[in-house]
């Protein structure tokens, strides 16, 4: 490995951050002046239509209330049936398995690819067709998915069959939370790749053969040049995936049956659940207080989360 | 790139412009209180039979009464808008949608308007609209005995079967269980797959739980199962068990069409169009839903599902109009369902649309005929014993999780009492 | 040194050539591992084609056909698919809603995120991480929950059922993501040019016009990029503060399309017509800018 190189590397940044981080050079000190101007018309608009609405559905999650006619205070009650409730709890796991597992599967995918796409004939293409899951409707997925997966004539149980001379599992019928985690790592590959690749990307390639020349093995390299040197572009996209997987929907709620079915409740997360307490099913049950009720908890939950990851993944930050 | 930055900024400032013009157009939805008018927001899309009938049916009212409908088609979640609006938004001043959606919101926050007066009101020579809504109907859409819906179009359950594969099943439909098994073993001998189920969705796996349920110990039996707030009834009901051992045998001897349990609706409902399965377990839309692809020939005949029990049920469920308490117009609105309900508007929803209509003076569509009939000389029943009304969310996630996988051979009864007992308890536990 | 290490930046920028020195050489490294690697990665793109190539086929295909073969090809060429769609969903009126929507609300966004991701990225006062963190925490908030307290608050102002009302909307309920990922692309822009145009003299505002957001070019193509496929894409809202037909937008025609499927008549094949009309200018858009989509991420992410 070589040392010079990482250490040229390091030398410069920090100076920079040094010179960035001062509020008393000319720009610091105008850039303070901009702050509150700057940033007043998105929050104002951003507090006004989003954190108000969200206060008020935290203040509602302390009542049971149908939307219509008037709420009735419960205290604490809806959180205290909640920590009991199964169905909640079940959607709660499930959030959390989409995060850890989709998660690591879809960043490990995503380094592998960048890994092999670096120095790939024809990677650009690839990697915009890895993106495309990202722009069809989550619809067409799922229906294209139940031809996929059913069993026994679906594509992938014939090729199961070929391969093992066994009809297989019934993949619909009984894993149909493992088929989704798998269709939801693959919406998001492509999504994450980009994002990753374009980190790796950006590291000079001189580093690289600095490493050839030192006789380092693929191994040494990844864990040695390109993870660190990628490392914040990973940290904030963890942070971006932590949060945005709390909201993923669409293409879980596509495998209900009809456009008006929930999918069944072994597979709900947390925004299925949330759903399905307020609008969702044939014949939705407008629980508004015990549905922010829940959503609070999950928000809570995502956003020790998102702080641990920060203080997890925070390192000393390279630039180059 | 200086070429394309230049372009960039020329489309953003073309587009900056179209989002002005939008922010100045989109204003003004107020109009002025015409008193001539009923608003009216369908659960149908324009295209949709029922929605032709429905709006030739206004173009007719505004001819002769001067009075104009105004329809927005606003489709199935039609109920969805409404909530929100209830609180103080501009409402419409009619509304349709299924009994059980409209139970569920209208009715449960006390927001519809009593009909009453409605049902004693006139149609047409000399009838009230009490006189072309047949009773059976009439009497499951009210609350504290006033009605809060105008059924115009029924819904009814049962066995779905093509009359030119089986010509003397539908000569002679069996009646009790054990005709009903022996036929389906005899089709199953024959190398036939009898039954065909898409087991994803969890209503039509239940409808033959609660079918067979309805059946063995009658009607409002199993929503008094599901009322109980410790999940034992269940269990501790004798009348349970044997009817759920009909339904594992069913599924243990294959009865069902091969890959029913691991595909997704509606593949199988497909299969069952193009012949290539007996029976399926439907309601009666069944007809127009699949009528367009089926198989050339194909002759819709329904049968009402036999069951292990001395009863049959024909469950049935309406669709109609309501309106909204705060409604601007409700006279007008009360005179326009009085007269859809006229035998020459309504009678459409049997020719065109091809949908059983309330009246059973009007003649039923010939693929209804035979569901026509039953419910004539059946009891009715609510379907899915009105437990979906009544509970709201406890299909979702008390009986369809657990029945869909005892539906799909994943689950013993054993696991069903235990499981429907636990997630049962929870669901009062969360509502009490 | 300014002015040395301004072109090195730009000439790095985002994929345009970074690695191209090192690559010829690497070639040359053709592990068995990574021989497998390549024809994996070919793999999962060609099913990501084949995926899309199967809706196109699927949507002129006839109904039964798709399920009895549906990897088949017979009763291709059923053209007839589209325009059943497009006038059974009532496309035409949507369309203009929603292209006027769409792209005025992700324009303005943008417009509005912009400057705050500017001054949150680059001053580094305890303040600012707090607000970053504030305005990352609404990406979480499902839409669900805030509803009702949005309807009610849309009532006051008169804003229901006007597509101004969903614009406003669409534009606060974006503004959390915007931020979030503008903020990370101001962040890795260079400090040089804007030390260099303070010690000219300009003015702050005119630094950020001039020279600011032309760097950021490509991030803010990004975030107007994502936004307008979200916001195309987007029911639920639409769903609820949309009550006349006339200001349907796509999505909700679909939506209601689909609907139509259950009672009325399936019809897989015009089903996925519509679907195509609908994934096709969004399509089209990735292709015309896809890179530039990328570009953006790949430096929007680099904070």
């Amino acid at each position: 490995m070589s040392a010079p190189a990482l250490r040229a590397a390091r030398v410069e940044p920090r100076r920079q951050v040094v010179r960035a981080g001062s509020a008393f050079t000319p720009l610091g000190r105008r850039r303070r002046r901009l702050f509150w101007p700057f940033l007043l018309p998105a929050l104002v608009t951003y507090l006004g239509f989003f954190i108000a609405p969200a206060a008020a559905s935290m203040w509602i999650s302390f009542h049971r209330w149908d939307g219509v006619g008037e709420m009735s205070p419960r205290g604490l009650d809806n959180y205290r049936t909640l920590l009991g409730d199964s169905a909640f709890l079940g959607a709660f796991v499930n959030t959390m398995i989409i995060l850890v597992l989709v998660g690591a599967s879809t960043f490990a995918m995503s380094f592998a690819l960048t890994m092999v796409l670096r120095d790939m004939r024809g990677r650009r293409f690839v990697r915009a067709v890895l993106f495309f899951p990202y722009i069809v409707a989550p619809v067409v997925l799922s229906v294209l998915w139940g031809f996929l997966f059913r069993s026994p004539e679906g594509l992938f149980s014939a090729a199961w069959n070929a391969l093992t001379g066994s009809p297989g599992p019934n993949w619909l019928g009984e894993h149909l939370f493992a088929v989704i985690l798998v269709g939801l790592i693959w919406v998001n590959t492509g999504f994450y790749t980009t994002i990753i690749m374009a980190g790796v990307d950006r590291i000079p390639p001189d580093l690289y053969e600095d490493c050839a020349l030192a006789g380092a093995t693929a191994w040494q390299r990844f864990r040695h040049v390109t993870l660190p040197l990628s490392w914040e572009v990973v940290a904030t996209a963890a942070v971006l995936w932590t949060i945005s997987s709390l909201k993923i929907f669409e293409f879980i709620y596509a495998f209900g049956g009809t456009t008006n079915d929930m999918p069944t409740l072994e597979v709900w997360n947390s925004a299925l659940f949330v759903y399905g307490s307020t609008f969702g099913g044939r014949v939705p049950q407008y629980q508004f207080g015990y549905a922010s009720a829940s959503a609070v908890v999950t928000l809570a939950a995502m956003t020790v989360l998102v702080v641990l990851l920060r203080r997890l993944m925070r390192r000393e930050a390279v630039q180059f | 790139m200086v070429r394309y930055g230049s372009r960039t900024r020329r489309l953003s400032a073309a587009l900056l412009a179209g989002a002005l013009t939008l922010s100045l157009t989109g204003c003004g939805s107020s109009g002025g209180r015409d008193e001539n008018v009923v608003t009216y927001w369908s659960m149908w899309k324009e295209n949709e039979p029922q929605a032709q009938v429905l709006h030739q049916t206004a173009a007719a009212f505004e001819r002769d009464t001067g009075t104009k409908v105004d329809i927005q088609w606003q489709g199935r979640d039609v109920l969805k808008k409404i909530v929100p609006a209830l609180r103080g938004g501009e409402v419409p001043d009619l509304v349709d949608q299924d009994q059980n959606l409209m139970r569920a919101t209208l009715v449960s926050s006390g927001a519809y308007r009593d009909l009453t007066g409605l049902y004693n009101s006139p149609v047409s020579d000399g009838r009230k609209v009490s006189d072309v809504i047949a009773p059976r109907y009439a009497d499951a859409v009210k609350n504290d005995g006033k009605p809060f819906l105008a059924p115009y179009e029924v819904i009814g359950y049962g066995l779905w079967f093509d009359a030119s594969q089986l010509p003397e099943v539908a000569a002679k439909p069996p009646r009790t269980w054990r005709e009903f098994v022996e036929l389906l073993a005899h089709r199953k001998a024959a190398g036939r797959a009898p039954l065909a189920l898409d087991a994803d969705i969890g209503q039509y796996n239940n409808l033959w739980t609660t079918g067979l349920l309805q059946g063995a110990l009658g009607a409002e039996q199993v929503n008094q199962l599901a009322a109980d707030h410790s999940g034992e009834a269940w269990r501790r009901h004798p009348g349970v068990r044997p009817v759920l051992e009909e339904i594992a045998t069913l599924v243990r001897d294959g009865y069902f069409v091969p890959g029913y349990n691991g595909s997704k609706w509606p593949a199988i409902q497909e299969k069952w169009a193009q012949g290539e399965a007996d029976f399926l377990l439907m309601g009666s839309w069944a007809p127009s839903e699949t009528g367009a692809k089926a198989r050339p020939g194909f002759q819709y005949h329904f049968a009402p599902l036999p069951t292990p029990g001395d009863q049959r049920y024909v469950p049935v469920e309406s669709i109609g109009f309501a309106i909204p308490a705060r409604a601007q117009h409700a006279g007008n609105a009360e005179r326009f369902i009085a007269y859809v309900l006229r035998d020459e508007h309504l009678g459409k929803i049997a020719t065109v649309a091809k949908n059983l209509t309330p009246n059973p003076e009007l003649p039923a569509p010939p693929e209804l005929t035979s569901l026509a009939e039953a419910a004539e000389q059946l009891h009715v029943a609510r379907s899915e014993d009105g437990i979906q009304a009544d509970y709201p969310g406890y299909t979702e996630e008390v009986l369809w999780p657990v029945n869909n996988q005892f539906l799909k051979g994943q689950l013993d009864i054993e696991g069903f009492f235990q499981q429907l007992k636990e997630k049962q308890a929870n669901y009062w536990k969360k509502k009490g | 040194m300014v002015a040395e290490r301004v072109p090195v930046q730009t000439a790095r920028s985002p994929l345009a050539g970074g690695p191209r020195r090192g690559r010829d050489r690497r070639r040359g490294e053709h592990g068995p591992l990574r021989r497998l690697g390549t024809v994996l990665v070919w793999l999962l793109a060609a099913f990501n084609i084949v995926v899309l190539l199967w809706m196109f086929l699927a949507a002129l295909r006839d109904h039964t056909a798709i399920f009895r073969s549906p990897w088949g090809l017979d009763t291709f060429g059923q053209f007839g698919n589209f325009v059943k769609a497009w006038t059974d969903s009532n496309f035409g009126q949507a369309a203009l809603n929603t292209v006027l929507l769409v792209v005025g609300a992700s324009v303005v966004v943008v417009l509005l995120s912009a400057p705050a991701s500017y001054v949150l990225a680059k001053s580094r006062s305890r303040m600012s991480g707090a607000m970053a963190v504030f305005f990352a925490m609404g990406i979480g908030i499902p839409v669900q929950v805030i509803i009702i307290p949005l309807f009610v608050m849309m009532q006051e102002v008169h804003l229901v059922n006007t597509l101004t009302g969903l614009f406003v909307l669409y534009v606060a309920l974006s503004v959390p993501f915007t931020v979030f990922l503008l903020s990370g692309f101001f962040g890795s822009l260079p400090e040089e040019l804007e030390e260099a145009a303070a010690i000219d003299g300009a003015g702050a505002i005119r630094t950020f016009v001039q020279i600011v957001l032309p760097l950021a070019r490509n991030g803010l193509l990004t975030a107007l990029i994502l936004n307008l496929i979200g916001l195309w894409n987007e029911t639920f809202i639409a769903l609820v503060f949309i009550q006349d037909s006339a200001k349907q937008t796509l999505s909700l025609s679909l939506l209601g399309f689909l609907q139509t499927q259950q009672y009325s008549g399936a019809d897989y094949g015009t089903l996925f017509a519509g679907v195509c009309i609908l994934v096709l200018p969004m399509l089209a858009l990735y292709l015309w800018l896809g890179r530039r989509i990328i570009e953006g991420m790949t430096v929007g992410a680099v904070k």
